[in-house]
């Protein structure tokens, strides 16, 4: 069974990069915790799996304190860094059944998006909850997003919208959701896809 | 034009040389323009995915 970075490196033909992000997937799905039969492991499994990495390699992410609150939406609280232009946002990945789905929801982001793309900067835990701790560079809108030019641009790249802001691309098997107003931006009449909730079928 | 078929990593390329190009160009965003710029984006409008409701979830895996 073909599983983990190998999976995803030959379904989009490419090579992924070595970083925090590709590491943490790759120890969640590595011959040690999963079986032949099934690459599924369950969240709270998965969590001792992950705290115990974080405690060992000291992952924990404690700069935040350089960083100023400045939004909270469903799944991230988002914090601005201006010294480096960047915003630091903490999932608790809220809209997957894994740690190991939002992982690979990063990796494609990333594939995909690399003017977008997400650091992993390490994890914070607040109120017993594991939050992962991800920075990306702070796009500055010039314009409000209309909507409709997001699903014309979708449609044009081959997805059918699966409902609402949800869309999904059968022949390459990837779904994109959550493509409302604040998650993809217009600067200088370019989207930017900042916030996207990808998986993979 | 070339005819050659897109890899699936690159389905999104065109966006990405755009957006290089208007990140090469953006000024810097200071913490107060950040602020506003976030009031001014959300204006209700927006549909989007709501957060689930674990105790409901939880209370529908139980029920047989």
């Amino acid at each position: 069974m073909v599983s983990g970075l190998e999976r995803i490196k030959s379904r989009f033909k490419c090579d992924i990069d070595d970083n925090l992000i590709s590491q943490i997937y790759a120890l969640l799905n590595s011959d040690k915790f999963t079986d032949d039969t099934s690459d599924y492991i369950e969240k709270s499994v998965e969590e001792e799996i992950l705290e115990t990495h974080i405690k060992k390699n000291d992952l924990f992410f404690n700069d935040l304190r350089f960083s100023i609150y400045l939004d909270e939406g469903a799944e991230h609280k988002v914090f601005f860094n201006d010294a480096e232009s960047k915003v630091i946002k903490l999932n608790d990945t809220i809209f997957y059944v894994n740690w190991s789905q939002y992982f690979e929801s990063l990796l494609v982001h990333n594939i995909l998006f690399p003017e977008t793309k997400y650091e992993l900067l390490g994890f914070v835990k607040i109120n017993e909850i594991l939050y992962s701790a991800i920075s990306q560079d702070y796009i500055q809108p010039s314009a409000k997003t209309n909507i409709e030019f997001v699903r014309e641009y979708m449609i044009s790249k081959g997805f059918t919208i699966k409902k609402r802001n949800d869309y999904i691309h059968a022949e390459l098997g990837i779904i994109i959701e959550d493509l409302h107003e604040e998650n993809v931006l217009v600067k200088d009449n370019t989207l930017f896809f900042i916030d996207t909730v990808i998986y993979l079928k | 034009m070339s005819t050659e078929k897109l890899k699936p990593y690159q389905l999104f390329q065109d966006l990405a040389e755009k957006q290089r190009i208007v990140k090469a160009n953006a000024k810097k965003t200071t913490l107060e323009e950040a602020r506003a710029i976030i009031k001014w984006l959300k204006d209700g409008k927006a549909d989007k995915k709501e957060r689930p409701d674990l105790e409901k979830l939880e209370e529908q895996i139980k029920k047989p």
